[in-house]
């Protein structure tokens, strides 16, 4: 079993990043980026992980494999997992294994189809299986939790969508599916066009405000009423914070700095450690020239996308209204069972007080009859993955997979048939 | 009299102003959410150091050559070509005319949520705040005077 196990490749194709590993692990053996990155100042392109190598993060160029979560650049998925496969991350021999594959729910028949040539005719699998990531997650979820009920909400806040994907018995309810187009890469990209309005061009700089959001974005809990605040200037502000720009020679990552606290307790973060007597901190910092990114209302404007979507003029529903568009499509007797197992994952959820606030936007919108009950799962960023890990080595995966030999024979109908759900 | 005049100029000024119609505003919305879409790679143009290059290493550029041929019967054993494959994922969503199935039938295009009941929150583009007033040009909201002074001078520049 062991050894059959072994041959088992789990592979989460994420938006951003590409997780790899074998079946029965608790954590995938490698994260990729999924796509290839170019560097302007050291003239190289980085295919997936080598982008670790890389020292100077200023204007890097992405081409990802996925869009919108669809698989379009298939050059570029083809070398990233070329690495995964090859002998730096994996080193394993395709056609001596078994490949478990996730896919965005509801992906395009076209794309299944070439993906289909690609896993059997380009790198020559064995055999192979697709899931939609959040039906994967549903299953880490259940895991973790002592009495799995019958039936889950997956809520997926991913790299480049959110999906609400309703699961009965381990199958997704798919007329109840619903995609917010809104996900991490757009958030990042959000402030990177309202910083580059307010203060410095960052166009080119996703790496670093994609840092920004990591670091400084959270969800408001009281949104309008904070957003109030940052029209001060002064110390009234509570949310200004302010962002040095790693300048790539002495300092890699940026540093945060609260411009309300006390100087000694912001003075350790400064760069460089002055000698008693030294000139007054504001001095010091031009002295330093470094540029400094004064960060207040966006930090909590841009994850706000997510709730109210129609802020930057996108027509559809926030994430919590979501909930309830798939909820309201489901039958009437499964609502309450859905509603008090909703499951958060995927990597955006991991901007603080996410869970806290979609509890509250939810506890608005659905009648009081009704329970809340929301996972986050631990390590959202994995849970897909971990969830593929723990299908892959159950008894049941072989009868799931469509062979290379019955490819042969049926061609794509036998994979479409056979990956439902 | 004097009033004639002043309309007279008051609808001259007006003349000059270039008022975005609702499917211009429309329109430079969806181009911005695209742009919230879209990765910034840029395809390399060979540039002349590189043709300088390879003159100069006239002779090997037979063996070059060669590699190349080689590379290309290879390339063309190999049935499946990832490059031939990439498409915009626009074009897909055009091949698979997912217009014509019934609305029952799920589909990509048919999962996308609906928009929301409320009606939409307004807020500054240039400062972030709630926003009272509106550009009588672009429709964008404006929280203050100071707001749509800067608004006036960097985003209406060259429209007025």
């Amino acid at each position: 079993m062991a050894e059959e196990a072994a041959k088992r490749v789990v592979v989460d194709n994420g938006g951003h990043t590409c997780k790899v590993g074998l079946a029965g692990q608790r954590t995938p053996t490698k994260l990729l980026m999924n796509g290839i990155t170019k560097s302007k100042s050291e003239h190289r392109v980085y295919i997936g992980d080598q982008l670790e190598s890389c020292r100077d993060f200023s204007s890097l160029q992405y081409r990802l494999s996925l869009e919108r979560g669809c698989l379009v650049n298939w050059d570029t998925q083809a070398e990233v997992w070329g690495r995964a496969f090859g002998p730096e991350v994996l080193r394993i021999n395709p056609t001596e294994c078994s490949l478990l594959l996730s896919e965005t729910p509801m992906c395009p028949p076209s794309i299944q189809d070439t993906l289909d040539e690609m896993v059997f005719e380009h790198f020559g699998f064995a055999s192979y299986c697709t899931r939609p990531a959040p039906v994967l997650a549903a299953i880490a979820a259940q895991e973790e939790q002592d009495a799995p009920p019958c039936a889950s909400l997956v809520l997926d806040v991913g790299f480049s969508s959110t999906h609400t994907v309703p699961i009965y018995g381990g199958t997704p309810i798919n007329y109840a599916i619903r995609r917010l187009n809104v996900g991490g890469k757009m958030l990042t990209n959000h402030l990177k066009t309202i910083v580059s309005y307010r203060s410095y061009n960052v166009m080119q700089e996703t790496h670093l405000i994609n840092d920004v959001k990591e670091r400084l974005c959270y969800v408001s809990l009281d949104f309008l009423n904070e957003l109030a605040l940052t029209r001060f200037k002064g110390k009234k502000n509570l949310l200004r914070r302010e962002y040095v720009m790693p300048d790539y020679v002495k300092h890699f990552t940026g540093l945060i700095r609260n411009p309300n606290e006390p100087e000694p307790a912001a003075a350790p973060a400064a760069s460089t450690p002055t000698p008693d007597g030294g000139p007054p901190r504001k001095k010091q910092r031009e002295a330093n020239d470094e540029q400094v990114l004064t960060i207040s209302s966006e930090r909590i404007s841009v994850p706000e996308v997510l709730f109210h979507p129609s802020d930057i003029n996108i027509e559809q529903a926030g994430v919590a209204e979501c909930i309830v568009q798939s909820a309201d499509a489901c039958l009437p007797d499964l609502r309450e069972l859905l509603y008090s197992n909703i499951v958060l994952t995927g990597g955006t959820s991991l901007l603080p007080n996410f869970e806290a606030r979609l509890r509250a936007e939810l506890r608005q919108l659905i009648p009081s009859d009704y329970s809340v009950g929301i996972t986050h799962v631990a390590d959202p960023l994995l849970a897909a993955w971990r969830g593929g890990s723990i299908f892959a080595a159950s008894d049941s995966f072989p009868s799931q997979v469509v062979t290379k030999e019955e490819y042969r024979e049926h061609g794509h109908s036998i994979c479409r048939q056979r990956f439902v759900g | 009299m004097v009033e004639g005049k002043r309309g007279g100029r008051a609808r001259k000024a007006t003349e000059k102003v270039r008022v975005f119609d609702a499917s211009t505003r429309a329109e430079l919305r969806k181009r911005k959410l695209d742009a919230l879409e879209a990765d910034n790679w840029e395809e390399e143009k060979p540039t002349e150091e590189d043709g300088e290059y390879l003159e100069e290493e006239e002779d090997e550029i037979v063996a070059v050559g060669a590699a190349k041929r080689a590379r290309k019967k290879k390339a063309k054993r190999d049935v499946w070509n990832a490059t031939q494959k990439c498409k915009s994922l626009q074009e897909i969503l055009d091949e698979e005319q997912y217009l014509r199935y019934p609305s029952w039938v799920p589909n990509f295009l048919s999962i996308a949520a609906a928009p929301s009941r409320y009606p939409p929150r307004r807020f500054c583009s240039v400062s972030g705040l709630e926003a009272k007033y509106k550009c009588p040009v672009t429709g964008e909201y404006l929280a203050t005077l100071d707001a749509f002074e800067t608004h006036r001078e960097t985003r209406l520049k060259g429209l007025v």
